[in-house]
């Protein structure tokens, strides 16, 4: 467990001893949506730390509770089927004398013993019985003391959501034990077989022993889920309820979220002005307000936008209504090879791609969450907005709003295209998985819970993402400050940068933008996309004079394009949408999926951004020439 | 018959699942194995189902319920 993304003072020490005495570590596992990272919460509060399992994008979380607590990934058995599977298998293989905690599910008892007896055969444990008041609601309440006796382990009826407010659970640590009379199976780990799937028919033989002297009533036949569900999962109401939520969840990372960056915003500023009154003039108070201030402040930004995504997200898996979504969208979505959940990020995407790679998060396995978080780059976000409104409105007036929408649907054409590509080369196993989503039943989200997740998800993000920030925003303060040109001293076409951006300038040339004032504008546009036009405006040194911009970037790509200024504003807009839409997004993808992926997406989206930008271009100036 | 051609709220019992081993395994560890008594719950816009396997719900798509055969009680 090496790479980690955060510190925090219990869970670093929690860590530390889950790798020096395995033997006092406790394994939570469950199946997934019964509650297991709710649980994990409320034992270990804020005392936890979010990392990858090594080698792989599988997020794992350690805590400290009784000993350490790892939160493993949900899973339904021991014989893996994706990555976050293999690294539960993995895990508990690592650690064979681990007290391991699984977690029941009362409603799904046959299910939940299934994977009890694959954990539980050898090692020791205790189970944990949650949605007990949904099962009994259902008229199949489970008798949790006959359990115990039946299974031989310690029984602890609890929910999730309020945790141990007893200590029952801890205190039932010490007493675990293997399960009694659990058949043995091959440790496989691998792929299913046919030797795997008479295991799992030798197993389900001793569950069904354990639930008929269990003697769980059968459940009523209608739920009060059920009667919702007649009416979201109704064809003709079921699909505008879910756009509705999707159209919502978009409101939250534009309308609803830009007052919060507004004000975070403002505070920065105000801290700014306040350093530059403090430090002398001079290098010192560049690097430190231009350069890390101005890093610390981006991060700071995107802090509650993500903080309200987060909180929309946890609300609507909480709830039970993300599943729906998911089964709503699946066929939408299978096109692409992808689960119907990934809807939720892409939407996520047009309103910002950062809170949208974080989304990803709700994806049920580790290449789907991988896939979306490569696509999401080409939803165009709202930050890419402006830059379009400046050049269809410099070169296109009359057709200004026509220019835009085809951007919007040019990048729709870029997912779904990306999508089938991806599920023809590096993606090809997931469009081969039958759709089969657990419905868990609704609940009322608790929010303490909720919010106890949120604030660790959003100080992950700030401390591993914004570390990536804050030190390239300094580095590119730094080129900017350093002269390479007497004359033009003080300008960016004097600085370090301007010169790189002219020396990068003639590789636009095919695209009709071998122009500094261009590159240089992409360039900062790889920090974001917001501040694109404010650094052209910088470069003609016209301020805010939105006419005297216009002017010049117009003679800029009527020359830099002999003569189709409006092909290579086309151009420009498309490579816009295509590269690579922002350092924090970049940061939050290395966060999740590493280097090596996040180094390949940059690559394949500069490749695509510039060959369409010069096809555009090409066929534009032909255009051009015929008219 | 097949678990996408039920009416709804009628007992069947899984006859078979004639999917490759892997996703076949999964479906028994999820509770839809040879034997178990199911009833579809609800339809989905995409014909996909919703389907009770004791007090759980499962969504399938329509390709997957098509390859469910069931027999009614």
């Amino acid at each position: 467990m090496t790479t980690c993304h955060d510190t925090a003072g219990d869970a670093a020490l929690a860590l530390a001893e889950a790798a020096a005495d395995p033997a006092g570590t406790v394994l939570l596992v469950g199946n997934p949506n019964v509650g297991k990272s709710t649980l994990f919460n409320r034992l270990t509060g804020a005392r936890q730390k979010v990392m990858n399992a090594p080698g792989t994008t599988v997020e794992l979380r350690v805590g400290a509770w009784v000993g350490p607590l790892v939160d493993l990934p949900g899973t339904y058995s021991l014989v893996s089927r994706s990555p976050d599977e293999q690294v539960v298998t993995d895990t508990l293989a690592a650690q064979p004398h681990a007290v391991a905690v699984i977690l029941l599910d009362a409603t799904a008892l046959s299910r939940s013993l299934y994977l009890l007896a694959q954990v539980g055969a050898d090692r020791p444990v205790v189970a944990a019985v949650s949605l007990l008041d949904v099962a009994r609601d259902r008229g199949s309440a489970v008798d949790t003391d006959r359990l115990a006796a039946l299974l031989g382990v310690p029984v602890v009826p609890l929910d999730p959501r309020t945790g141990d407010p007893d200590g029952a659970l801890a205190r039932a640590i010490p007493d675990a034990r293997p399960v009694a009379g659990a058949p043995r199976t091959t440790p496989t780990g691998a792929a299913h077989d046919e030797v795997a799937l008479a295991d799992v028919e030798r197993l389900f033989e001793w569950v069904h022993g354990i639930v008929g002297e269990l003697g769980t009533p059968a459940p009523v036949r209608r739920t009060r889920t059920d009667a919702v569900d007649d009416v979201l999962l109704n064809p003709w109401f079921g699909a505008p309820v879910f756009l509705a939520a999707m159209w919502l969840l978009f409101q939250l990372t534009t309308t609803a979220a830009a007052p919060l960056m507004g004000f975070v915003d403002a505070g920065v500023t105000a801290v700014a002005d306040a350093a530059r009154g403090v430090l002398p003039d001079g290098w010192v108070e560049g690097l430190a307000v231009d350069g890390v201030l101005v890093g610390v402040g981006t991060v700071l930004t995107f802090l509650p936008l993500l903080a309200v995504v987060y909180l929309a997200l946890a609300l609507l898996e909480d709830s039970g209504y993300l599943a729906r979504a998911g089964f709503l969208a699946d066929r939408w979505m299978r096109t692409l090879g992808l689960d119907g959940r990934a809807m939720l990020p892409l939407v996520i995407g047009f309103g910002c791609n950062v809170p949208a790679v974080a989304a990803t998060q709700t994806l049920p396995s580790a290449k789907q969450r991988l896939l979306t978080g490569l696509l999401v780059p080409w939803t165009t976000c709202a930050a890419r907005l402006p830059v379009y409104v400046l050049l269809a409105g410099a070169f296109f007036p009359e057709q200004a709003g026509t220019a835009i929408f085809v951007m919007y649907l040019l990048s729709l054409g870029l997912v779904v295209a990306g999508g089938l590509v991806a599920r023809r080369t590096a993606f090809r196993t997931l469009s081969r998985e039958p759709l089969l989503l657990v419905l868990p039943a609704y609940q009322r989200p608790r929010l303490r819970p909720i919010l106890s997740s949120v604030w660790v998800r959003v100080r992950s993000f700030a401390l591993k993402a914004g570390s990536i920030i804050v030190v390239t925003l300094t580095v590119m303060w730094v080129l900017m400050a350093v002269p390479v040109d007497e004359d033009a001293e003080g300008s960016v076409e004097g600085s370090l940068y301007g010169a790189t951006a002219a020396a990068v300038a003639p590789t636009l040339a095919p695209a009709g933008l071998d122009d500094w004032h261009v590159t240089a504008a992409l360039v900062s546009g790889f920090v974001a996309k917001e501040v694109v036009v404010g650094s052209l405006g910088q470069s003609y040194a016209v301020g805010d004079d939105a006419a005297a911009l216009d002017e010049g970037i117009r003679a800029t790509l009527d020359e830099s394009s002999g003569g189709a200024g409006a092909a290579a504003a086309l151009a420009l807009m498309v490579f816009v949408l295509g590269y690579t839409p922002c350092l924090a997004t970049v940061s939050e993808q290395w966060r999740r999926f590493g280097a090596r992926w996040t180094v390949v997406g940059m690559a394949v989206q500069l490749a695509v951004a510039w060959v369409l930008a010069v096809v555009v271009f090409q066929a534009g100036a032909v255009l051009t020439r015929l008219l | 018959m097949h678990l996408g051609d039920c009416s709804l709220d009628r007992d069947v019992v899984v006859l078979s699942v004639d999917l490759p081993p892997e996703s076949r395994a999964r479906m028994y560890e999820i509770g839809l194995y040879t034997g178990a008594v199911v009833h579809v719950t609800h339809r989905g816009p995409s014909g996909g189902r919703v389907i009770a396997v004791g007090g759980a719900r499962l969504a399938l798509d329509a390709s997957t319920a098509g390859r469910v055969e069931v027999e009614e009680l």
